[in-house]
């Protein structure tokens, strides 16, 4: 009884447990809360510094790339830092290869950095005319008419390609849904795209990226790419 | 058909309908079959399990491959004040790359030529660019391809009423001889009021042949239309950056 009495008027042993259990838990909490903003603070700058440090050594090389700016929805081609053309990103994704819907996770690798030299898959088609001189014998009459070669724009684009860089990452190249020829070609062609994606990612430990463009920047692009472009990937 | 006439004493099979004959009164009475014939039976789970590897193999398929995450796009660009003392360093740095005045973009592959400073596209215009075509000089063993340089130049000359200095290629490509007296090379009034020369042999021009503008038909050079020309020519001094892709 007299235990109780005492408990009473100081607060007892268990109340001054429980006192201290209050002040460590919150002093953690403060701990906790004050520490996890200024992680991300320094990860983030971190990441600034990173991805401006790329950009510099881009920018220093005389070689063409692609800036892919998650962060600002667009990708670049560029030269010494100029932006030569923009391409709004409709779609950026990340590819994890996966077997029956079981994914192999372990398997995705990051895609940020600098990737060299890029070639288009399939192969832009390379039209070489060879000119004829004329027969400095011939009347003039049958001189040869110059016959210029076919505009760009009669050059067809598949409606998904990909860019292939030597160190393995691999851009899909693709337009919305709508866009896409329709019937028994869309079909097959949907199939050959699958069977050649599932050959890929079962192949080899490859970052793999898919970007969707609208229809006529993915033309532009598959035209009109310099021969080993480099890419630079700035994530999120 | 006729199924009435005689006794037959085997069932009789019609477009896969059987139809049970009656038998004779002295016949045995005949014992009852199943409706469905033994190939049939033999067929249906063939065809079942098929179709079930058939559908396995489709979702495996299906299923295979990659499985895409969508990466977050946009967000707020960080601005100037919240970068600290070095990434400001960085981006000056990074910054002195691109060029204060106006410069020149050519894509090539597109025929269009644009005038910029900074973002802002100050001329868009449709230009000639290589043809990409081969020239053998059989006589010589020697061959040209007729490419525009891509890449990163300046202008180095400005001139007007530029006179064309023909080389070897254009007089193999007339089937003529090439003279010996340099003075023969010299040809006035084709490569329109300016020429801006970027190096290696290669210019900004005029032409004769405005048609074929939009089209590759050029030797490497880049030919404009006689107004997009004089507008380009007002804009520029040597030492314009050009970037051609």
């Amino acid at each position: 009884m007299g235990e109780i009495e005492r408990d009473a008027s100081t607060g007892g042993p268990s109340g001054r447990r429980g006192l201290c259990c209050a002040i460590v838990a919150a002093a953690w909490l403060l701990v906790a809360c004050g520490s996890a903003p200024a992680e991300d603070a320094g990860d983030s700058t971190a990441a600034l510094r990173s991805a401006l440090a790329l950009q510099l050594e881009m920018a220093a090389s005389d070689r063409f790339y692609l800036e892919i700016d998650a962060p600002g929805g667009v990708m670049r081609l560029k030269l010494n830092a100029v932006s030569l053309h923009a391409y709004p990103l409709l779609g950026l994704e990340r590819g994890t290869p996966r077997v029956a819907f079981f994914t192999l996770g372990s398997r995705a690798v990051a895609a940020a950095g600098v990737h060299p030299v890029g070639s288009i898959d399939p192969p832009r088609p390379e039209i070489r005319l060879e000119i004829q001189p004329p027969d400095p014998n011939a009347p003039d009459s049958t001189l040869p008419v110059f016959e210029p070669p076919p505009s760009i724009e009669e050059m067809s684009v598949p409606w998904s390609y990909a860019i292939r860089f030597e160190d393995g990452l691999t851009l899909a190249v693709t337009s919305p849904r709508e866009s896409a020829a329709g019937g028994i070609k869309g079909m097959v062609g949907a199939l050959r795209d699958k069977i050649a994606e599932c050959r890929e990612a079962l192949a080899v430990r490859r970052p793999h990226l898919r970007i969707v463009l609208e229809r006529a920047d993915a033309q532009h692009l598959y035209r009109s790419l310099p021969p080993e472009t480099n890419c630079l990937v700035l994530a999120p | 058909m006729n199924l009435g006439s005689g006794t037959p004493s085997h069932p009789v099979v019609v477009a896969n309908t059987q139809v049970a004959a009656v038998p004779p009164a002295s016949a045995p009475p005949v014992r009852a079959t199943s409706p469905v014939p033994p190939r049939r039976r033999v067929r249906l789970p063939l065809v079942l399990t098929s179709a079930g590897i058939g559908v396995v193999l489709g979702l495996g398929v299906w299923g295979s491959g990659y499985k895409y995450t969508s990466m977050r796009l946009g967000g707020d660009p960080p601005s100037a004040t919240a970068l600290d003392a070095e990434q400001r360093r960085q981006l000056a740095r990074l910054q002195r790359y691109v060029p204060r005045e106006p410069f020149i973009v050519v894509d090539a592959a597109h025929n269009r030529l644009q005038l910029r400073d900074g973002d802002e596209v100050k001329q868009d215009a449709v230009c000639s660019s290589g043809s990409g075509m081969i020239l053998k000089d059989d006589g010589a063993e020697r061959h040209w391809v007729f490419d525009t340089p891509r890449g990163h130049f300046r202008i180095l000359n400005i001139t007007r009423n530029p006179i064309w200095k023909k080389p070897d290629w254009a007089f193999v490509e007339e089937g003529k001889p090439i003279p010996r007296d340099p003075g023969d090379r010299f040809e006035a009034g084709v490569l329109g009021e300016y020429g801006m020369y970027f190096g290696d042999g290669f210019l900004i021009h005029g032409t004769l042949y405005e048609r074929l503008l939009g089209r590759s038909v050029t030797h490497g050079c880049i030919r404009l239309g006689r107004e997009d020309l004089r507008a380009l020519y007002s804009a520029v001094r040597v030492g314009t950056a050009i970037y051609i892709y």
